[in-house]
């Protein structure tokens, strides 16, 4: 009976119910097409940032993140262990020399950061593995040219073709030489990438410094970065002795401040529209219930307790809310399949992708947000409802339905 | 004087006092009342003499200032908000002169509600509704809502109402102030034909004398007192 008369009694004020019900769709909609597109827009931030030869997780020797030395290095491990161990989890990983040196052409000389790779392990899990811009990409471990980014080759004043001279410290302590032609050039999202690393076939490098077979670094990709913390443990078991596991968020701390950051405006933000949508609602409650004093008297005076005047009213509140939260839902997916070809925001932004920001914002729906989002609409819809209802019920129905005679 | 426990209604100095800033108004003054179970009661007087105040008082929609009230055995005077709503709910029914019915329910529904306070079985209350509405000549305007009716088809249906769920009394506040004679005339029949054929109790404020000529005793108020009262064949 009480949702019958909630139910009647929302659609008997069709206007102004329509009007509180545009106002939860509009705010459901936009608060999480918002939250989508930001979560977009950090998604990417974070993307680029483990695509720069961070992955998910890594094993190393223990201190090489503070010393990228050439000292400081580790046995292969045994891949397929390390993948059994994560339950299979494992998309992509790939090992790596990495080494501070420095490049040198006929006119100029940088210092750079130089990784010895694999291509083929490197596709699918870092930029480089996407191949150069211009030029040729390196067949395999064992080819002897260089790639080198786009902003290097120009601060070099080289070209494709030309050879370059690399230099590092070796196995021994001692200056390790070696010529180089330059293969092909990257273009990637950062520019001090392009400035920083350049790229020659692992088994070269490892030659070139006498490591052996020996790597800096073991960079894993899983299947899904939410997977990282219930892995890690597993990894840290199943990783070689002696050897030092970090996670993309302790090597990339920035990316995992601004996702906080992120989370922590998108609460502020739900919290004003929730608001906004709060006082929509109390009004609509509260012109409803004064129009009609005198049948929450009757039915007061034929028996009705207030408590089921409490719920009653209530109801009503929840009947638009759950209506306003599923037509705000059914809008969100249908902009989200709107704009999943990317919004693209490189005209404006051209400062947030120097930073490694995506130049297309790719909408991402988070759970986490939706739950937080819905869940704060719902409940503090709810709550403020609270106090017209208390009013309704507290009516005294004798100076409502009676004059005296 | 004690209050009589046999009486269906039974009121001891009850007086109630309205104030207004600074100004207090005596609205009933020291009442003593007692009223049979079976009765057809009518309290009279002109306007402001007190009727519909002590009507409230004994439907508990409002609280004396001081005095006793006793309804169907039960002091009513010093009970809850909750503990007056479950004796309206009970065993008083209401009538009122407007703003009887509630809009967004059909007719049935109207007849229905009180019974579903009460917790009674869905396919019961149907039936009983539906038979009441009979009772009351409404038959085929069940589903209508009080909009789709006349004044004194949303009355007839308020008795309907007001007696579904027997209830040992029913307060009827000037229920015939709003119809033509001929509709109020049918509207008096119908309450004293379900207080002669189910014996419920029925005390009506009114200043209408067609009213006043079905009651078998009549309750004369003026300045919040009984001035006198008649007894009627």
């Amino acid at each position: 009976m009480l949702y019958r008369l909630a139910w009647r009694n929302t659609t008997r004020h069709a206007r102004s119910s329509l009007l509180t019900l545009a106002a939860i769709t509009f705010g459901v909609w936009s608060s999480l097409t918002l939250a989508s597109l930001a979560r977009g827009v950090s998604d990417q931030f974070v993307r680029n940032s483990l695509r720069n030869l961070v992955g998910d997780i890594q094993i190393h020797a223990p201190g090489f993140r503070q010393d990228l030395s050439v000292h400081l290095r580790i046995a292969p491990p045994d891949l397929e262990k390390l993948n059994a161990a994560t339950g299979g989890q494992v998309a992509y990983w790939a090992e790596r020399v990495r080494i501070p040196a420095i490049i040198r052409s006929e006119r100029e000389t940088v210092g750079i950061s130089l990784l010895g790779i694999d291509p083929e392990q490197e596709r699918g899990l870092s930029f480089i593995g996407d191949g150069v811009s211009q030029g040729q990409m390196l067949n395999s471990p064992s080819d002897t040219g260089i790639i080198v980014g786009e902003k290097l080759l120009t601060q070099l004043q080289t070209a494709i073709g030309r050879r370059v001279i690399v230099m590092a410290e070796d196995n021994t302590g001692k200056l390790a030489e070696r010529g180089f032609r330059v293969l092909g050039v990257y273009k990637a999202e950062i520019e001090a990438t392009e400035k920083s690393f350049a790229f020659v076939g692992r088994s070269i490098l490892q030659q070139m410094v006498g490591v052996g077979t020996d790597i800096s670094e073991l960079s894993i990709q899983l299947k899904s970065r939410d997977l990282v913390d219930s892995i890690l443990p597993k990894l840290q078991q199943a990783a070689p002795s002696g050897s030092e596991l970090s996670v993309w968020y302790d090597i990339q701390p920035m990316a995992q401040a601004l996702l906080k950051l992120q989370t922590g405006f998108l609460i502020i933000w739900f919290g004003i529209v929730v608001v906004a949508i709060s006082f929509g609602l109390v009004n609509t409650l509260f012109m409803s219930i004064f129009e009609r004093t005198r049948e929450l008297a009757l039915v007061q005076a034929l028996g009705m307790k207030p408590g089921f005047i409490i719920w009653e009213v209530l109801f009503e509140s929840m009947i638009l809310i759950f209506f306003g939260v599923i037509l705000g839902v059914l809008l969100t997916f249908s902009s989200i399949a709107l704009l999943h070809g990317g919004v693209d925001i490189s005209a404006f932004a051209e400062a947030g992708a120097f930073l490694g920001f995506g130049r297309i914002i790719y909408p991402v729906v988070l759970n986490q947000d939706w739950q937080i989002g819905l869940s704060l609409i719902i409940l503090i819809g709810t709550l403020s409802s609270l106090y017209p209802a208390w009013r309704a019920a507290s009516m005294i129905p004798v100076q409502a339905i009676s004059r005296r005679g | 004087m004690n209050l009589v426990k046999s009486s269906i209604v039974s009121c001891r100095k009850l007086t109630k006092l309205y104030r207004e800033g600074e100004i207090e108004t005596k609205a009933l003054s020291e009442i003593d009342l007692d009223i049979e179970p079976g009765a057809f009661v009518s309290l009279c007087g002109p306007s402001g003499s007190g009727k519909t105040t002590l009507l409230n008082m004994i439907g508990g929609l409002d609280r004396p200032s001081s005095g006793e009230i006793t309804v169907a055995g039960q002091r009513i005077d010093q009970m809850s908000n909750s503990e007056l709503a479950e004796l309206r709910l009970k065993k008083v029914g209401f009538i009122f002169q407007a703003y009887n019915l509630l809009p967004v329910l059909s007719a049935q529904e109207n007849v229905e509600f009180v019974m579903q306070l009460q917790g009674v079985e869905r396919s019961e209350r149907v039936q009983r509704a539906r038979d009441m509405l009979s009772a009351v000549g409404l038959v085929g305007l069940e589903h209508r809502r009080p909009g789709e009716l006349s004044g004194g088809q949303q009355q007839r249906v308020a008795v309907a109402r007001a007696i579904v769920s027997n209830p040992s009394l029913v307060l009827a506040d000037e229920p015939t102030a709003n119809l033509d004679s001929k509709t109020a005339h049918g509207l008096l029949e119908l309450m004293r034909e379900m207080n002669r054929d189910r014996g419920v109790t029925f005390i009506f404020s009114t200043h209408d004398k067609q009213v006043m000529e079905f009651a078998r005793r009549l309750i004369l108020l003026q300045d919040g007192r009984i001035v006198n009262e008649v007894v009627q064949s």
